[in-house]
């Protein structure tokens, strides 16, 4: 099944290499020191101690981004658009525009020639072999720098191109100035250009959804834990850490061993020996007890934590959680129940489309090719764990230029940029050519190795108990694969399986599409998800409470979701999920070696309608162009996910009314827990009840809405019967109500001291009509909606008393039905009514209106002004329906 | 209301109660169903045969192939079996209500798994002398404030697997019955408030066509028949303990003082009763088997309780 996704309605982010992105402004105040002619010069290819960028050469040929101020906000611009526009004839006073403040105007003509073309003094010719490029000077771009250098370097090209300084004296001040070669320092020095674009998911839900995303954080409550003390009352002054992580218990329940599945299974579930599910035999070794619900148990135990207790013990094993591929399968939806969980927070990472960008197909990533092959799957393995350690351990940061897309509006699409200069976490570098570093991953620790990978599987000393992250593995191996087996000699096939063929090779860009600012290819390599408690507009909890490593699904069908129900957190407590992504960068390392200059000679260029000519240059540059892999930590979302867990509120009770045999003035009522899961539209009865709708109206879908809009668009709530029913409210009067409103100030409470059933006895009068409805209230104080109406009356029929109890209901508003007959059914009153009478006495003035009911012969019997009845009866069905008819005379209209 | 399901063609069984009937023939408008219960009589879960070794296909098949019964008309034949619906998923045993028979207790007379009711003073005088006291198992009908012997029944989890040192209150009150629906034929026998001092009459609910009484009784009511289990008294029992149902009997008018109903609905004794040596002889009374109905109101958990209306000839 294809997966559709828009990505016009994803976030974006665009990354440049930090100094690689250029000016925007090539002709106006530019940092330069360069005086010509007595003047300080804007810009002038000849006369220059800063490019602006990096790469002088790429500054000069304006092969590079730009920040601007677009009409969306400030964005990057990639010149070679402009570039592109204008060679093949583009109009100057189109594309992107720099707006105000600051702005210079249309970027087309910072890099035109106003005679055609460009004005970028080169021309280059990237050569097949990717390994040199062929450079001519332009005769008419170059001249039109009128001014002083221009001449001088053309006579000295060599010069001005590797020179290293070069020393101009000014025509006017005849002061003289040093400038560097354009390449002077440029050669042999490598530049790294990873230049990507990535697609995010948009934190507004309704946009993250038309863009066909399924990623998304779900609060669910599914019941409450009935226990003393209250579980949510334990848990809530405890560390996240201290909170049941329900993988481990539910693999455990499982487990029909009397070993562990991992022994880190123990101290997770039973923090340490505090709870006592299981009856320990020996080291590794347990039987569950089975002597109680486990959260009861929980709640018995760990009401307050023993002094001298060492939490970092149970942090290390009950933390931070990581899925590797080959474990996938542990999160499959059918190996939890989910329903046993009292409640949880659902993360879905959806199956993205866009996991791969450049011109990488998913089905031909390297992490797709990788797992395909039985030699390297296990390497996939080995390079998640790898970029986990160096997650927990490295600060190495790159910094790049960043433009930042935000879509708002997921029905007009509309979107805001932003940019800025950000440093993002990098893991390492892979070099395919080394085979040190795919052995240094494996080796032992020590011998100048940072990191010892070799123990991914359990084990003492191993890395999950270096570095505090738990593997939640596929112990029933539910994979095809089976469960992760790796060892050195996985990533010694897949170095062959790189090296020996050119698969790297693929992913890489040449010079010529790194000048053009290509984007790289990059994949997805792991998911992580920061857990803070709190919000972003309440503040955030400075460090992750917790941090999850989820790997994606590489194969690109079927397009699945990935699940991770998280236990481990509080009732009510706020918690943001910051996701994150380790992606695979597959960017350039570049080199320009050596230079060869052409011969001069003279050419011809055309201009306008004739043509110039003059002498000219050219030069070869050679260079060395070779992948650099990159593992970046960058953001899966702009913002987190806010999320809160919070119960449903409860459904309608069960109310009853029963009378005693022989009482007139007494009658019992019963009210009980109803059980359902409903969406059903709220309704108000006390004054207070508009503040607790509109909550729970934003609680459960996050909008904003009046109480009024509520009502007014019908929205619904979701009632549902998830926790204890605390007490109930009845409401009663003794006049026929119109609205539930009219129960406002006639609450009675019925809380009952044990259970939840509610008892309650009413005096009342006889032969006096009685009219009640209750509601229930958990025991997170959430309301229900009210009951039914029952109308009550106990009849006193001289000493036959009995009870009359009926649902009432209000009165519908009457229907008013109105539809034009007349294509079926004309009326009109005879000849001799319409006829004026013989004799009228008329108006003595013109303005006068005449008398009524002039129509109408002598004798006959008038209609007007009278009402007659007119039966219509169906031949078919018989039904009748009857026409009221009046006859109306509006008299005479002056026509003045 | 039956659900036949005939392999194919879906056929829902109703038809009316006699209540029901009545509301429907009254044509004016109050026949409306304002709420409906389910119940599973027929369905014995014991069928369930996890061992079968045609595979887990086979597990429930003797479930699937019982018989459905068509639908009662009597309101009292039908849906003593009640399902429910409980919104947690983390209940390993569900609350049960028992007759407290233990021998320490409120047993039934000896031999006859039931209780007797003596209907009269001169049943009660052949039994007592009028001066011993009625053994395990007999009730004075006639004048139920003499006597200790009553009706009770417990509720809680029965299990071995969790302490009966537990309260059911204190642990988990969402298990706890707090309210009861008794029911017993209005012809043979009314409730009393269990306590000697004050043998209050209480009043039923409601009477209904077939002359069935119902009782309504909550915790808290203000009558002595519902209460807390206190730690360590005897019950029936044998895991965690919520609450307890008890009251007497008293023999109705019509019993006391007629023998119609006996030899309309009743039989002649067939085995002697015997109480603190005194003995009724098996040809000098005649008798009426019935029941008492304990429901509780939040889980439909019902019990009958057999008692036998006893009249000295």
């Amino acid at each position: 099944m294809a997966i559709i996704q828009d990505k016009s309605l994803k976030d974006q982010l665009l990354l440049v290499d930090y100094r690689l992105d250029g000016p925007k402004d090539r002709g106006i105040d530019t940092p330069n020191t360069a005086r010509v002619d007595g003047k300080t010069v804007d810009f002038h290819p000849m006369v220059r101690d800063n490019w602006g960028t990096a790469d002088s050469l790429r500054g000069l040929m304006a092969s590079y981004y730009t920040a601007y101020n677009g009409s969306n906000g400030p964005a990057l611009y990639n010149y070679e658009n402009s570039l592109l526009h204008l060679i093949t004839g583009g109009n100057i006073a189109a594309g992107a525009f720099d707006e105000e403040p600051d702005g210079i105007g249309r970027l087309n003509k910072q890099v035109a020639d106003p005679a055609g073309g460009t004005n970028i003094i080169l021309s280059a010719l990237f050569l097949d072999d990717d390994q040199s490029i062929s450079f001519t000077r332009k005769v008419r771009a170059w001249n039109s720098y009128n001014a002083a250098p221009y001449s001088w370097y053309r006579d000295n090209f060599e010069e001005y191109i590797i020179g290293p300084n070069v020393t101009i004296v000014d025509r006017v001040t005849e002061e003289e100035a040093t400038y560097g070669g354009l390449l002077n320092g440029g050669l042999n020095r490598a530049y790294f250009d990873h230049t990507s674009n990535y697609y995010l998911f948009s934190p507004i839900k309704n946009v993250r959804q038309a863009s066909g995303l399924t990623t998304n954080v779900e609060p669910v409550y599914n019941y409450y834990v009935n226990s003393n003390p209250d579980y949510e009352d334990v848990v809530e002054k405890l560390q996240e850490y201290f909170i049941p992580n329900a993988y481990y218990l539910q693999l455990e329940l499982q487990n029909t061993s009397s070993e562990f599945l991992a022994p880190y299974h123990r101290i997770a579930i039973t923090m340490d020996g505090m709870i006592p599910w299981f009856n320990t035999t020996g080291f590794g070794s347990a039987l569950e007890t089975n002597s109680g619900v486990y959260y009861n148990l929980y709640s018995d135990n760990m009401t307050s934590i023993p002094t001298g207790f060492d939490p970092s013990i149970v942090k290390s094993n009950n933390g931070d959680t990581a899925v590797l591929y080959s474990d996938l399968a542990v999160l499959n939806e059918d190996s939890i129940i989910d329903e046993s969980l009292p409640y949880y927070n659902k993360l879905t990472i959806g199956f993205e489309t866009d996991r791969t960008t450049g011109d990488i197909s998913s089905n031909a990533s390297l992490m797709t090719q990788l797992i395909q092959n039985e030699d390297t799957k296990d390497f996939v393995d080995i390079l998640q764990a790898y970029a986990i350690i160096k997650d927990k351990t490295t600060n190495a940061s790159a910094r790049f230029s960043t433009r930042k897309k935000v879509v708002s509006n997921s029905t007009t699409g509309d979107f805001a940029f932003s940019t800025s200069d950000t440093d993002y976490k990098e893991l390492f570098t892979l070099h395919p050519d080394n085979q040190i570093l795919f052995t240094a991953m494996l080796a032992p620790n020590g011998n100048n190795i940072d990191v010892d990978i070799s123990g991914i599987a359990d084990g003492p000393n191993k890395i999950q108990d270096k570095y505090g992250v738990r593997f939640l593995r596929d112990y029933f191996g539910k994979t095809e694969e089976g469960a992760l087996e790796l060892d050195t000699m996985s990533a010694l096939h897949t170095f062959g399986f790189l090296s020996d063929n050119d698969k790297l090779e693929s992913f890489k860009r040449t010079l010529k599409e790194v000048y053009e600012n290509k984007s790289c290819d990059t994949e997805t390599l792991l998911y992580i998800v920061e857990k803070y408690r709190g919000s972003a507009e309440e503040g955030l909890s400075e460090e992750p409470v917790q941090t999850f490593y989820i790997s994606p699904k590489f194969l690109p069908s079927p397009p699945v979701d990935t699940t991770y129900y998280d236990t481990q957190i509080k009732y009510g407590q706020k918690y943001t999920y910051v996701f994150k992504k380790v992606i695979l960068v597959f960017g350039n390392e570049y080199k320009y070696n050596n230079v060869e200059f052409d011969e001069p000679q003279v050419i011809y260029e055309s201009q306008g309608t004739g043509v110039i000519y003059g002498p000219t240059q050219g030069f070869n540059l050679e260079f060395e162009n070779k992948i650099s892999i990159k593992a970046l930590v960058v953001p899966y979302s702009f913002e987190g996910l806010t999320v809160s867990v919070v119960d449903k509120p409860p459904v309608s009770p069960d109310i009853s009314f029963y009378p005693v045999k022989g009482v007139r003035n007494k009658v019992k009522i019963l009210l009980n827990t109803n059980f359902g899961d409903f969406y059903d539209k709220p309704v108000e009865i006390l004054d207070s009840d508009r503040g607790y709708i509109e909550e729970e109206y934003f609680g459960q879908t996050g909008e904003n809405l009046s109480y009024n809009q509520i009502i007014s668009q019908n929205k619904k709530i979701r009632y549902k019967s998830d926790d204890m029913i605390d007490r109930y409210e009845l409401f009663r009067i003794s006049e026929k109500p119109k609205s539930y409103k009219d129960f406002n100030n006639n609450a009675i409470t019925v809380d009952p001291n044990i259970g939840t059933p509610g008892y309650f006895e009413d005096a009342i009068s006889t032969n006096q009509k009685y009219y009640y409805c209750a509601r229930a209230i958990d025991i997170h104080n959430n309301i229900s909606n009210p009951t039914y109406i029952f109308e009550l009356e106990m009849v006193d029929n001289n000493d036959q008393i009995y009870l009359r109890q009926s649902v009432f209901a209000f009165k519908a508003s009457k229907p008013t039905y109105l539809k034009d007959g007349r294509r079926f059914i004309y009326i009109e009153p005879s000849f001799q009514q319409v006829a004026l009478e013989s004799e009228v006495n008329p108006p003595s003035n013109i303005d006068e209106t005449p008398e009524d009911s002039i129509l109408g012969v002598d004798g006959v019997n008038k209609v007007w002004t009278k009402t007659f009845k007119l039966r219509v009866t169906s031949k078919k069905t018989g039904k009748k329906m009857d026409l009221n008819l009046t006859f109306k005379n509006p008299g005479v209209t002056n026509a003045s | 209301m039956g659900f036949l399901d005939n392999s194919g063609d879906i056929i829902l069984d109703a038809v009316l109660t006699d209540l029901g009937r009545k509301r429907l023939a009254e044509g004016n408008g109050r026949f409306n169903i304002s709420k409906f219960a389910l119940g599973d009589d027929e369905i014995d879960y014991g069928l369930y045969d996890k061992n079968n070794t045609s595979g887990s296909a086979y597990y429930d098949i003797n479930i699937l192939q019982t018989p459905v019964l068509e639908s009662f008309t009597n309101n009292m034949s039908s849906m003593k079996s009640r399902l429910l619906s409980y919104s947690r998923n983390d209940l390993l045993y569900l609350p049960v209500i028992l007759a407290n028979t233990n021998d320490d207790a409120q047993p039934f007379y000896t031999g006859l798994s039931s209780y007797i009711n003596l209907v009269d003073s001169t049943t009660v005088n052949a039994l007592t002398n009028e001066k011993t006291s009625l053994t395990a198992g007999i009730f004075n009908g006639f004048n139920p404030a003499q006597g200790l012997n009553h009706v009770q029944a417990d509720q809680g989890l029965d299990t071995t697997e969790l302490s009966n040192e537990i309260s059911l209150v204190d642990e988990d009150d969402t298990l706890v019955e707090t309210q009861y629906f008794v029911q017993i034929d209005n012809r043979l026998g009314q409730l009393r408030d269990p306590t000697n001092a004050s043998v209050q009459s209480i009043s039923p609910s409601s009477i209904d066509d077939d002359n069935i009484a119902t009782y309504i009784f909550s915790i808290n009511d203000g009558t002595n028949v519902i209460g807390n289990i206190p730690t360590g008294a005897s019950s029936i029992i044998r895991g965690p303990r919520g609450t307890r149902i008890q009251f007497k009997v008293a023999a109705s008018l019509d019993l006391r003082t007629s023998a119609f109903l006996f030899n309309q609905l009743g039989s002649a004794g067939a085995s002697n009763i015997t109480s603190g040596g005194n003995t009724l002889l098996a040809a000098d009374y005649k008798f009426i088997d019935s029941t008492v109905r304990i429901s509780g109101v939040s889980t439909g958990y019902t019990l009958d309780i057999p008692i036998r209306f006893v009249k000295k000839n």
